[in-house]
């Protein structure tokens, strides 16, 4: 179609577009009452039934204080609602600010870093999420019901792994684990209503696990980023630690069949590994909660030692900071293989070398620069060199430009970290700078060369070498003015 | 006022502040916090709800906070930032149902709001918030907590990624 879109005729598309998608009334003018939100469709007896059975069956669900919050009254203090009354009634022209009692777990982790706490809402508006969920179980085996409008389920897939059930009222989706799809189905058929539960099993051997509606409620939520993370990156691996309202977790055991039981701060609960490498850890709080652990596939090779760092905490405590932010470190490199000999005038010797692999270990955080994988720059800096002061800024300009190639890495080494010296320590030094990519910090001296800087055969201050996708060396370069956007226009 | 201290009710954030305060930060930045957000998750629906989740934070820190209004963008921009690694996959889900079915958008936004929906968060932030909202490169490197020089570079990915999909 069009392969000659400039710049201005993107943006003027993209400015049109959004201005269709934000056009509506409904916010175009400031100082409106707080608008509506959708009420959900289970009917207040319903879940008047739902709050009595919870408090008789599981114990302390979650109680749900809601708290009514136009502009008038934002600033009162939320009402409790005790689990064992009818939840109130919320004016349909009035938004909620939902509040969540629940027991509250931490990651004590050196190099994860605790981002706020805040409140979850579930399957609201847009996302046809479910709206009950209740579980049985018998011995290690689980039964679950997951109860959606009647009609077709929209959001979910049934397969080979689950049992639907279409009743007057309502769609009813069953997961199982431990058993077959015969028993599953069998069972699926003895699910009857109840009157003082939503639905009841009532097989001997089976009794309720959990319960819980996940539209309504709340589940606080905190979400952990590493410490050390590309800022030029745009996929940021989390750890997100959430507590509240039961919503169907033990499904999971169903759908990904691989749980295993662990340990949780104390509980016990399960691990459950998504198709997209993912992991999901969850457990039940023993006070008619459940909380969870959803770690990235990037992550996913710490499951057990972030399982094992999972502490429960007083939920009044603040939770912003909790989590130290530790001294980035300096890291103790290793290198492997050929030194490139020092950087000279006239020809150079290094050009289509192998560098030696570098490889350090930085507040947890693995660095490597390994010829093997891909392009890379190397940049060697020392935070007392009056030099390098201009060469930061002039490679984020660089990074920034048309000419620089997207996939090429490029690791900062602030080496020959002196404390006393200027701009100590070299952390700062370069934050200010505005770099907060990877780097590896190596100490030494004022003046002298650190291991890593002699390794790439670093004469001096600022010093780069560009690595080639065949993992040689394509050029390297010295002093204050080294073009950076010349540079990698050699690749 | 109290902020981010938890009161009597356990795991319970306690709501303090002023309501002349935040009545008047709230008509004056509601519309806009909604804008952002709906542009940030492509619904109105949810952006309404984001917008109002980030305006109630705001209220329960307004006396002690410097510069509400970039704690408002901040906020904004985390909370979809959440919104999209939550609901990624009902959103690929609504995608693939959506996909052929017509729309309420003219063609050409319908195409553009499915490159933005192709973009990696930070870039879909950063092309929407500095060529539609007209943020600062600082502005949105405070709410994306990067450097400056790093939306920079967010920007010209971006619009490379919107180029190419629009061209396809």
């Amino acid at each position: 179609m069009n392969q000659l879109l400039d710049d201005e005729t993107i943006i003027a598309r993209l400015r049109s577009a959004l201005d269709e998608l934000t056009a509506p009334d409904d916010f175009a003018t400031p100082g409106d009452e707080l608008p509506m939100r959708p009420q959900h469709t289970m009917t207040p007896a319903r879940w008047m039934a739902v709050a009595a059975a919870t408090v008789l069956v599981i114990g302390a669900v979650a109680a749900v204080a809601v708290n009514r919050s136009n502009r008038s009254d934002v600033a009162s203090t939320p009402t409790t609602v005790p689990s064992t009354t009818p939840a109130t009634t919320v004016n349909p022209t009035e938004s909620t600010l939902v509040r969540v009692e629940t027991k509250w777990f931490t990651i004590i982790s050196p190099d994860l870093v605790a981002g706020e706490r805040t409140i979850e809402q579930c399957c609201r508006d847009s996302l046809p999420g479910p709206l009950l969920t209740m579980a049985w179980s018998s011995g290690d085996t689980f039964l679950t019901l997951t109860e959606y409008p009647a009609g077709p389920v929209t959001d979910v897939f049934p397969d080979a792994n689950s049992t639907v059930r279409e009743a007057a009222t309502a769609t009813l989706l069953f997961h199982s684990f431990g058993l077959t799809a015969d028993e599953r189905d069998a069972l699926a058929a003895q699910v009857v209503a109840g009157s003082g539960l939503p639905y009841v099993l009532p097989m001997e051997g089976w009794g309720l696990t959990a319960m819980g509606q996940t539209a309504g409620n709340g589940r606080l939520v905190q979400m952990y980023t590493p410490l050390n993370t590309d800022p030029l990156s745009s996929y940021l691996p989390t750890v997100t630690m959430s507590a509240g309202e039961y919503r169907g977790e033990l499904d999971l055991l169903g759908l990904w069949p691989d749980g295993q039981p662990v340990t949780v701060g104390g509980y016990d609960g399960w691990k459950v590994s998504a198709g997209d490498g993912a992991v999901t850890v969850f457990w039940d709080t023993g006070d008619g909660n459940w909380a969870t652990l959803r770690i990235d596939a990037q992550l996913a090779d710490r499951t057990d030692g972030l399982i094992a760092a999972v502490v429960e905490v007083d939920p009044t405590a603040p939770t912003v900071d909790t989590v130290p932010i530790p001294d980035p470190g300096v890291a103790e490199p290793g290198i492997e293989g050929v030194w490139l000999p020092p950087f000279t005038d006239g020809d150079d010797a290094a050009v289509g070398a192998t560098p030696p692999t570098v490889r350090a270990n930085l507040g947890g955080q693995p660095i490597t620069i390994d010829p093997n994988e891909g392009a890379h720059l190397v940049v060697v800096v020392a935070h007392w060199c009056t030099h390098c002061q201009s060469t930061i800024p002039a490679m984020i300009d660089a990074m920034a430009s048309d000419q620089f190639p997207d996939d090429l890495t490029v690791t900062v080494v602030a080496t020959a970290e002196a404390e006393g010296e200027a701009n100590f320590p070299s952390s700062d030094w370069l934050a200010n700078l505005g770099w907060t990519g990877r780097t590896l910090i190596t100490r030494g001296g004022a003046g002298e060369a650190g291991q890593i800087a002699q390794a790439y055969g670093a004469s001096g201050y600022p010093f780069a070498v560009l690595i080639g996708d065949n993992g040689t060396v394509v050029a390297r370069r010295i002093g204050e003015g080294i073009d950076f956007e010349a540079l990698v226009a050699l690749l | 006022m109290e902020t981010g201290t938890l009161g009597v009710h356990a795991g319970v954030t306690a709501i303090s502040t002023s309501t002349t305060d935040f009545d008047e930060f709230y008509r004056s930045h509601r519309a806009d916090a909604v804008r952002w957000a709906t542009a940030l998750v492509g619904s109105p629906e949810i952006g309404e709800e984001l917008a109002q989740d980030s305006l109630a934070a705001v209220g329960r820190r307004l006396s002690t906070l410097d510069n509400p209004a970039a704690y408002l963008r901040r906020t904004v921009v985390n909370r979809a930032a959440s919104w999209h690694r939550w609901h990624i996959r009902a959103v690929r889900r609504e995608a693939r149902v959506a996909a052929g079915q017509p729309t309420t958008y003219t063609q050409a936004t319908g195409e553009m709001l499915a490159a933005l929906a192709s973009l990696p968060y930070k870039q879909r932030a950063a092309v929407s918030l500095r060529y539609w909202a007209d943020w600062t490169d600082d502005q949105i490197a405070e709410a994306l907590e990067c450097a400056p020089s790093s939306v920079r570079v967010l920007l010209h990915r971006g619009l490379a990624a919107l180029k190419k999909e629009i061209a396809e």
